[in-house]
């Protein structure tokens, strides 16, 4: 024994100090019937998670999709459009920013070239009948300088020969392009996987970085355990499987729910480290990864909403 | 091992381990009741990794951090101003009063982290390759704490009082 021991030791009192008294306290507080504690972080979760899954299913049963509620003339100016270029039978445009298949167009060589579909379209006397479905066909909402909508679909005849149709009103209008304008096909923007998946390689490289970042810097120990309580794994499957779920069976790929379930995982995680094993740092990842991912998301919007 | 002999055979050294933590009897019980009471509704995940000392004293280590932590958080609450629980008499009291010494002050002046790796290798003679198993950091960085430490420790004490540790090595 060391002399820093033996002085402690002296210091502290040489006499017993755990006391058969305290020994049989501690047995009749594990005796008595323990009185149930309210798990506030499993509650907070739950309530979370539920609220998750009840704002999921109503996006899965409402699906936004605008249409026109006037009829304004066809040809007036318009100043943006939204543009579902891989649409479904059904009509499908979202005019959510949020929304990743449906997205907003403000470039103005593509908002002229509209503005020259919709001049030159003409009212037809035939309606669109079951056979125009074999032509290729794009959904558009175009927002009109006077702030009202419409909600057209577009179908490609040729090259030159299109026909517009107004999901609303049932109008059908067809047009010929004039010679020196571009393809359809150009007109509309198709929406690239390759780009979402680069989009998603790039973020999960950006993730281990900025982990092994923060873990040099805070210096945050490694753990074995990736979850501090069952409980917190159980939750994050829970809002990774809804989050999946909703995702697979939704017509839109809309970013928004992809955010809420990514900042919930999050703020789950975060809690719950904090809240059970402040010690592990664990929590100092989760912060970090929350501030950065708001400035991602601030600037891919910006990004977003500049095209 | 049954709660109760593991009670007999470890309570005292939680108990003062607690006490090394938080200055505070009553605080030292509190904590080493929980402990207990952990123990024994964890025992079945218990997974053996390490000795029952070992997995007690480390819980004792970690309550007593959260006790400082939630002191520091909230100083305005009555933490060790509580009434003594145990059985102690008047005259005990003062006996106790009087045996406190500058080392065990000294020691109490120190920051925390400072003071837990001095606890952890001088106390409960761990080597610096448990402590920083135990503290999950590396080893450099528990000899850096205890040069510190140490250095901390002869800043408090006194010339004489701190001729008697000096030759203690690591």
């Amino acid at each position: 024994m060391n002399n820093f021991k033996q002085q402690l030791d002296r210091e502290m009192g040489l006499d017993k100090r755990f006391q058969p008294a305290m020994e049989q306290r501690i047995m009749q507080h594990i005796t008595e019937p323990q009185t149930t504690k309210i798990a506030w972080p499993v509650i907070f979760t739950s309530i979370a998670a539920t609220a998750l899954t009840i704002l999921f299913s109503l996006l899965l049963m409402f699906p936004e999709t605008k249409q026109s509620t006037a009829t304004p003339p066809l040809a007036i100016p318009i100043e943006s459009m939204h543009v579902n270029a891989n649409p479904d039978e059904k009509f499908y445009v979202s005019t959510s920013p949020f929304s990743l298949g449906t997205p907003l167009v403000l470039n103005d060589d593509k908002l002229k070239y509209m503005q020259i579909l919709l001049s030159n379209a003409q009212p037809a006397d035939t309606s669109i009948g079951d056979e125009y479905i074999d032509f290729p066909y794009a959904d558009v909402i175009v927002k009109y300088d006077t702030g009202k909508e419409r909600a057209l679909r577009i179908y490609a005849f040729d090259e030159q020969h299109y026909a517009l149709y107004d999901v609303t009103t049932h109008e059908t209008f067809k047009g010929k392009l004039p010679k020196n304008t571009h393809n359809l096909a150009q007109m509309v923007p198709s929406f690239s996987w390759t780009f979402v998946v680069k989009i998603i390689i790039i973020l999960i490289i950006a993730e281990l970085l900025l982990t092994f970042v923060t873990r040099k810097i805070f210096a945050v120990p490694k753990r074995k355990e990736r979850y501090v309580a069952s409980k917190q794994g159980i939750i994050i499957f829970f809002i990774s499987f809804s989050t999946m779920f909703y995702l697979g069976f939704s017509a839109s790929q809309n970013a928004l729910v992809l955010l809420v379930a990514i900042s919930l995982s999050t703020l789950v995680n975060t809690y719950f480290e904090y809240r059970y094993a402040p010690e592990d740092r664990q929590y100092i990842e989760g912060i970090v990864s929350t501030i950065v991912a708001v400035m991602i998301a601030a600037i891919l919007f910006i990004w977003y909403i500049m095209q | 091992m049954h709660l109760r002999d593991a009670m007999t055979t470890y309570g005292e050294s939680c108990l003062r381990l607690a006490y090394l933590y938080t200055k505070d009897w009553n605080a030292a019980e509190e904590i080493v009741q929980d402990v207990f009471l952990a123990y024994a509704n964890q025992y079945d995940v218990f997974r053996g990794e390490s000795s029952i000392k070992t997995y007690l004293l480390k819980i004792t280590a970690n309550k007593s951090k959260d006790y400082l932590r939630k002191k520091k958080r909230w100083p305005w609450l009555p933490f060790g101003e509580l009434p003594e629980k145990s059985t102690a008499s008047a005259e005990r009291l003062v006996e106790r009063e009087e045996e406190q010494t500058q080392l065990l002050e000294a020691l109490h002046r120190i920051p925390l982290n400072y003071r837990e790796v001095l606890i952890l290798y001088y106390y409960e003679e761990l080597n610096t390759r448990e402590i920083a198993e135990w503290l999950q950091c590396s080893k450099n960085t528990v000899k850096t704490r205890l040069i510190r430490g140490r250095n901390h420790l002869k800043a408090q004490l006194k010339a004489q009082d701190w001729e008697v540790f000096m030759h203690e090595q690591f």
